[in-house]
């Protein structure tokens, strides 16, 4: 299929109201579980999920990818209103975000900071499709060899997601590799610590596992401590973000773009650093540096050009390699695998269709961000009001119903529960939850990978240094460990 | 406990998780056939240095702990645990149990109807209206949309059935 017949039937995918409904529709919810303090833009994308299975996979796929891409956004609006970050990568943005609300201009923040994130995810999704495309038709050329050193060296971002101690993110990573083997083996077919159980023959169910990890947590804590929180929100103010506000902000808006979107096609960096990244450049550069964190409204642009500029080239390595770009990523390469669709390179070939719907979708995502977030910043107050007593066992209704509905089965259930209360025992130890589940979804593919390469060449580990592709995983591996390493280092120095 | 004396013990509990992992569940849970060639291509190849790894890691973490524990100079005090706390977890997890054993004889819809009123029991509400609403009406609007548009078999119990 050429490029013009792949665009053309891609658009022909893409160009019915159901699409535009869905992406809306998941853009919608994005932004408001966003803007409810306690539940993350990963939860969100998490507990949509199940809703998905019985739609058309583009629709789908889209609708998880308008709540990821709101979810970001939703954050930055209790950031700015009531100084609490609806997500990790919100957190930059409290930084002139509440002085200026506080000054009576919350209107005029959350204006621009929703102008600089429809800029920024413009911008990413435009890298996006201009680099995964070329990226996969480089990867079309791989073989188990190269998908092994290549997974070997995305596990790499375990460093980024391990948050304060990465021993304990290694020991959540190789737990999570582990629990990923239950099942039948995939060359003997013998069996692997499923003790002839057949709910265990599949092995364990990958909503039940992620549900549990993510949002149920959550709820045992809340159980654990009750604690009813009211927020003060501040009154938008009569300023809205104007157009010379936009002017001044642009240069910082276009930057923090593409260090979200440079950041982002690396795995596991996330859109918190590319944001404080994003912030920093904008305070080096900007003649009001001086104003910087006392509600300066470059840097609500800034921060949000760059945890937005994140979202779209997060799908990067996801589309054109088959390995995820943070957590959400993650959940969502499960959607793909749910649908019958397999991430990486051969999706370009066998449903190049899709992927061109898929980057049709993601343009038109960051216009419906554009009319929904300008809603949602009126409604914040509704939202922010929905009592936590109401809403932690709401959303253990949402996850009993979506995990049973992928399975019809109880097993399942059980399942998220069993990792509801590890996900909890794993937060009270202060053992990250994403390591586990990035080592549960790349597990397979690493160890099919390494022993698809091992049966290719008879045994010989010399298989994994056989050319180039190898040797530049090997080396970018090599170069991710040397950092990490350097990075222990010093904090040990600091510690002693 | 402190943070470092936590960490010490974790890792200790990593240690002995690993190492009952690859000799215990690792050659009781793995059937590998006689007829594998190549070691490396058992299927108990890849659990086994997993379970290695995790022990390892587990070594790495304690040993940490141990040397951050002698540098620093960190007071060891006991943080008194929430005893009502305590007690609404356990209720949580017997009530987790007792959802997974009754969900299909109760019905899905109706169970979590009682899952919910548990938590709120547990948790306490001063949005009683709201709460008892959002209970009924939740599990039913999630049954309608499970069942009858995603064609879902949601279990209807022993008892009431729904249309």
């Amino acid at each position: 299929m050429s490029f013009l017949d792949s665009a053309a039937a891609g658009f022909a995918l893409v160009a019915h109201w159901e699409s535009i409904f869905y992406l809306a529709m998941g853009v919608l919810v994005g932004v408001v579980a966003g803007a409810i303090p306690g539940i993350s833009a990963t939860m969100a994308v998490a507990l949509t999920l199940p809703f998905t299975f019985t739609l058309e996979p583009i629709y789908g796929i889209l609708l998880l990818l308008g709540v990821y891409k709101g979810g970001i956004f939703g954050g930055s609006i209790p950031a700015i209103l009531i100084k609490t970050p609806g997500t990790p990568a919100s957190s930059a943005t409290t930084l002139d975000g509440y002085p200026m609300a506080e000054r009576g201009e919350a209107g005029r923040a959350l204006g621009i900071a929703l102008y600089a994130s429809c800029i920024a995810d413009l911008i990413s999704n435009l890298s996006l499709i201009l680099l995964a495309g070329w990226l996969a038709s480089f990867a079309l050329s791989f073989g188990p060899p190269e998908f092994f050193t290549l997974i070997l060296f995305s596990l790499t971002i375990i460093a980024g997601v391990s948050g304060e101690s990465l021993v304990k993110g290694l020991i959540a990573a190789a737990s999570g590799l582990l629990l990923a083997t239950i099942g039948l083996d995939l060359v003997y077919g013998t069996d692997r610590f499923s003790f002839g159980d057949p709910n265990l023959m599949g092995g364990l169910n990958f909503i039940a596992v992620l549900i549990g990890l993510f949002a149920l947590p959550e709820i045992i804590d809340f159980v654990f401590k009750p604690r009813e929180e009211h927020h003060q929100a501040r009154q938008l103010g009569g300023r809205w973000a104007s157009f010379a506000d936009l002017r001044r902000c642009f240069k910082s808006i276009i930057r923090g773009s593409f260090i979200g979107v440079f950041l982002g096609a690396i795995p596991g960096i996330g859109g918190a650093p590319a944001a404080f990244l994003s912030y920093a450049e904008a305070q080096r550069n900007s003649p009001n540096r001086d104003n910087f964190g006392k509600g300066e409204i470059e840097g609500v642009a800034a921060s949000e050009a760059g945890n937005n500029g994140v979202c779209g080239a997060t799908l990067i390595p996801l589309l054109s390699l088959g390995i995820p770009g943070d957590v959400i990523t993650a959940i969502i390469i499960g959607a793909f695998m749910i649908h019958g669709l397999q991430p990486g390179p051969m999706l370009f070939v066998t449903h190049s269709h899709m992927v061109y719907a898929l980057f049709m979708g993601l343009i038109l995502s960051s216009f419906l961000l554009l009319g929904v977030g300008s809603v949602a910043i009126r409604a914040f107050r509704f939202v922010a009001d929905v009592p936590k007593s109401v809403l932690a066992p709401s959303v253990l209704v949402l996850c009993i119903f979506g995990t049973y509905a992928v399975n019809n089965t109880i097993f399942d259930v059980a399942v998220m529960f069993a990792m509801g209360w590890l996900g909890y025992l794993m937060r009270q130890l202060k053992i990250p939850a994403a390591p586990f589940l990035i080592g549960f979804i790349l597990g397979p593919l690493l160890e099919n990978s390494f022993r698809q390469a091992m049966l290719m060449s008879g045994g010989s580990p010399e298989i994994f240094v056989r050319g180039p592709i190898t040797w530049t995983f090997w080396a970018l591996t090599a170069l991710a460990l040397y950092f990490i390493i350097a990075r222990l280092r010093q904090s040990w120095r600091a510690e002693t | 406990m402190s943070a470092l004396r936590t960490d010490f013990w974790i890792g200790i509990g990593v240690v002995v998780l690993g190492s009952a992992l690859a000799l215990v569940a690792v050659p009781e849970g793995v059937v590998s056939p006689r007829n594998v060639r190549i070691a490396v291509l058992s299927p108990a190849f890849w659990p086994n240095i997993l379970a290695w790894v995790v022990a390892l890691m587990g070594l790495i973490l304690a040993l940490q702990s141990l040397r951050r524990r002698k540098a620093s100079e960190e007071p060891e005090t006991a943080a008194p645990m929430p005893r009502r706390g305590l007690l609404r977890l356990l209720a949580l997890a017997v009530g987790s149990i007792a959802f997974c054993a009754f969900a299909t004889k109760l019905g899905l819809v109706w169970a979590s109807m009682v899952a919910f009123a548990v938590v709120l029991l547990l948790t306490g509400t001063s949005y009683r209206i709201a709460a008892v609403a959002v209970a009924i009406l939740l599990p039913l609007a999630l049954y309608a949309f499970f069942a009858h548009v995603a064609a879902v078999p949601i279990p209807q119990g022993m008892f009431v059935r729904l249309p």
